[in-house]
């Protein structure tokens, strides 16, 4: 049973996170390789935050989310120039950096001795934390469905597709890339946030490019532009692992098993160039 | 009156190549000013820089008498430039409906409105702009399920539509069969008389020979002449420049 | 002073792998024009072939070389399985760039199945003490491994400077559809330079093996590091990927003296983005800047 919850409580939290990922890749555009690195901010905010300065809960969850916009805010005016793989190469150095940082400031994070992370009591029981979980992904689905499917989705989408002609249209490309990546950062944030409280611990290694690759399959199998196929995908993506746990393996064995296994899912779908479940758009 | 558009001494340089060199013309409201020139005479650089999509070298674009060089491309786009783009442009994955809504819309940039704000139906402002190129089609059908001709004519249906005071188009008729030609002149004439002030690029002489009020000819990024069709026409010169290449 | 002869020295020493694996990577992006990633990986399978054959008791030389020849010929499957459809369906180059971080994390976790995630110590050489130069210390092992990468580049400047092939994978660098239309076999000539890279890169495995123990997600680091050295110094080219690859081993090592050492790849990473956002051409782009604009 608590296995089972725990399992589900993961599967809302990367939800979120791949949704909110979505939101830049699949709807705007942007190839947002550091999107790792705004869920290690939020989760490095609030194990800071709470646990050590004993901020209340909301103030934390928000301010976490608060960070992560706030960097992604730099980030994108910083890699404004740059374009297809070098914003991705761009980007991922981005993601480098930020881990490199989080490894080394030792005196504010830990550094590779990680941080222990309290839960505030409504939350600590399994039950309690999995309705917050539950209810975080409905109103941040909500909010992004409803932002897909507006006359902003749409401005959203003339950026992805051509962003000359959107321009010469007389749309703001820049300010709606800022908008999009700025939300999509600020969720992670917070959902950051949440999977800190969740862990009960953070560590660098948590938030380096391999969690990437989990999220990046998830987005791809359930398909660019479809919120729906993204959250779908993320059950599928967590469960199949599960699978090697019944088989009895030693976890030195399942722990690579299932990287190889979504590395592998990850290539197949971009080699027979699928959509995906539900895919809207092709990537290029 | 003052022409509407006024172009005085506009340079380009790509590396070592002078793509416009002291590039001086006016255009006059309610007209077709044809811009024609061999491939490569600096036709597409000269409008992408009244666009301020690229960045001049030096010289003056006035527009109603303002210049206008200072406002990045989208603003200007936005407050009196609609143009369409010689590798024909559409949005891939959107409609045609959201293709024209883009074009009509001018305050949906703010999130929060957008967020809140009902759909509105206006199909019947779509259907009227699609009416002037007499693009029929399903709204919905997506811009990638489009033909060559149907994204030339959205794309000039998206720059009609959209709010502008001078049109400038990069040969529309690229690439055409004859009898979509021969339709969009006649837009071009039906534009013309609606008194809208058109900037067309075109190297077919014929084409522009029978749409024009007046022709600039350019030649490796220079204006090498200017007048009316009737003088470019009798100027033996313009005709070499063209049939000697 | 003698304090900086060390710093340079070590800089010179973890130049040289970095080098090594920027040649390799550089070669493979100037014919192919996309960042291969799982190359990190790739070294690293050359590192944990050569401990393989060097338990077998083989010649220490043999043992490098097959390490080399047999992860060249894996990493050209490989090819085959999945670049080479890439190529063939026209993808463009992001998808090639998560394809390759896809790769990255299979090989590297596959080598964990393999070697297990633990580090693996390989003794190719007795621990000596350090010779003394100018106060500064360096052991054997470090010359050799300075003196490996110096003879492996000096060998691919001649391969590429003067034999038919290397000629021909420049034309494929140089413009990849003209060099078919000169009747160059192209396709072929990118296998062999993938190959050739991969042979490369998995002597730089072989070479970080000799200074210290492998775990298989080193791979990563060092892909970073030689993507890094090549953007420093001019991902166009491989000789100024080689010079940034110096280079950088330089900075990492000099800036030990003012910061701690972690913060080696804070530096490092942070100059990857400094020059992919102010010159994504790097210094070759900075200084022959004519050159590079068409
Ligand atoms: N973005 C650019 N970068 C470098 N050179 C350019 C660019 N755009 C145009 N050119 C060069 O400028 C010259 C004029 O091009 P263009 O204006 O497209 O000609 P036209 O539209 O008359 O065919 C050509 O030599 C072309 O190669
Ligand atoms: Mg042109």
């Amino acid at each position: 049973m608590y296995y089972v919850l725990s399992l589900l409580t993961q599967i809302g939290i990367y939800a979120v996170i791949a949704l909110s990922f979505n939101l830049a890749l699949g709807f705007t555009g942007i190839i947002n390789l550091s999107h790792i690195s705004f869920l290690a901010l939020g989760a490095y905010t609030t194990a800071i935050l709470y646990t050590q300065f004993g901020m209340s809960f909301g103030v934390v969850m928000v301010l976490s989310g608060l960070l992560s916009g706030c960097v992604a805010l730099f980030l994108i005016y910083a890699c404004r120039k740059l374009r297809g793989d070098y914003l991705a190469l761009g980007t991922l150095s981005f993601h480098f950096v930020i881990y490199s940082f989080i490894r080394n400031l030792e005196t504010i994070t830990g550094g590779t001795r990680g941080l222990i992370v309290d839960r505030p009591a409504f939350i600590n029981d399994g039950i309690n934390f999995f309705i917050m979980v539950v209810g975080l992904a409905v109103v941040f689905t909500f909010i992004l469905a409803r932002i897909v499917r507006s006359p902003f989705g749409t401005l959203l989408g003339a950026v992805r597709d051509d962003e000359k002609l959107a321009r010469a249209l007389g749309k703001d490309s820049q300010l709606l890339k800022v908008k999009a990546i700025v939300i999509s950062a600020f969720i992670t944030g917070v959902m950051g946030g949440v999977l800190a409280f969740f862990l009960r611990y953070v560590h660098p290694d948590f938030f380096f490019l391999y969690e990437l690759v989990t999220i990046l399959t998830i987005v791809i199998i359930g398909g660019l532009a479809s919120l729906r196929g993204t959250l779908i995908a993320t059950f599928i993506v967590l469960l199949i692992p599960e699978i090697l746990r019944f088989v009895a393996l030693p976890s030195s064995i399942i722990g690579p098993s299932r990287q190889i296994l979504y590395s592998i899912i990850l290539l197949l779908i971009l080699l027979i160039h699928s959509r995906g479940i539900l895919g809207k758009v092709d990537l290029h | 009156m003052a022409p509407i558009l006024q172009v005085a001494k506009l340079a380009k340089r790509f590396g070592g190549n002078q793509a416009l060199a002291q590039v001086s013309f006016s255009a006059e409201k309610s007209e077709i000013t044809a811009i024609i020139g061999p491939n490569g005479s600096g036709k597409s650089t000269l409008f992408n820089l009244l666009a301020s999509t690229l960045v001049k070298d030096s010289g003056t674009i006035l527009i109603d008498a303002k210049t206008v060089t200072d406002k990045s491309d989208h603003i200007l786009a936005k407050e009196m430039l609609s143009r369409t783009f010689q590798d024909t442009r559409i949005f891939t994955y959107l409609t045609i409906r959201q293709h024209m809504e883009l074009a009509l819309s001018t305050k949906d940039q703010s999130l929060i409105k957008s967020f809140f704000a009902r759909q509105e139906n206006n199909d019947d402002a779509i259907n009227n702009a699609l009416n002037w190129v007499g693009l029929e089609h399903d709204l919905n059908e997506m811009g990638a399920n489009l033909s060559y001709g149907q994204t030339k004519l959205l794309t000039l249906a998206m720059a009609i539509a959209k709010n502008h005071k001078i049109l400038l188009l990069d040969e529309p008729v690229a690439g055409v069969n004859p009898k979509l030609r021969k339709k969009i002149a006649k837009i071009l004439q039906k534009l013309r008389s609606a008194g809208e002030t058109i900037l067309l690029i075109e190297h077919d002489m014929d084409f522009v020979l029978s749409l024009a009020d007046k022709i600039i000819v350019l030649d490796l990024g220079k204006v090498i002449m200017e007048g009316t069709p009737k003088q470019i026409l009798a100027s033996k010169n313009v005709l070499k420049a063209y049939l000697g290449r | 002073m003698e304090y900086y002869i060390q710093f340079m020295i070590n800089g010179l020493i973890t130049g040289s792998i970095y080098a090594v694996v920027a040649a390799g990577f550089s070669l493979i992006y100037n014919t192919h024009k996309f960042v291969h990633f799982a190359h990190g990986a790739v070294v690293m399978v050359g590192g944990y072939l050569f401990h393989t054959f060097f338990l077998l008791e083989w010649n220490i030389i043999v043992a490098a070389l097959m390490a080399a020849m047999v992860t060249g010929g894996l990493a050209l499957g490989l090819y085959q399985l999945t670049y080479a459809v890439f190529y063939k369906k026209r993808a463009g180059n992001v998808i090639l760039l998560m394809a390759s971080i896809a790769l990255l994390l299979l090989i590297n976790n596959v080598l964990q199945l393999f070697y297990g995630a633990q580090a693996t110590v390989v003794k190719a050489f007795p621990v000596t003490e350090g010779l003394e130069f100018w106060g500064a210390i360096i052991t054997p092992v470090q010359i050799i491994i300075i003196a490996v990468s110096l003879i492996l580049l000096g060998l691919l400047y001649i391969l590429m400077t003067y034999t038919q092939l290397g000629k021909m994978m420049r034309a494929v660098a140089d413009n990849d559809e003209l060099s078919l239309i000169i009747g160059i076999p192209r396709d072929n000539v990118k296998r062999f330079s993938f190959f050739i890279g991969s042979f490369i890169g998995a002597l730089g495995g072989v070479l970080v093996s000799l200074q210290e123990a492998l775990v298989p997600s080193r791979g990563t680091y060092l892909i970073i590091k030689g993507f890094t050295g090549a953007v420093i110094g001019g991902i166009e080219s491989v000789p100024a990927s080689i010079i940034g690859s110096y280079l950088l081993g330089f900075i990492e090592n000099i800036s030990i003296i003012y910061l701690p050492s972690d913060y080696k790849i804070t530096i490092s990473f942070g100059l990857l983005f400094l020059f992919l956002i102010f010159s994504p051409g790097g210094l070759y782009a900075l200084f022959f800047k004519d050159r590079v604009s068409k």
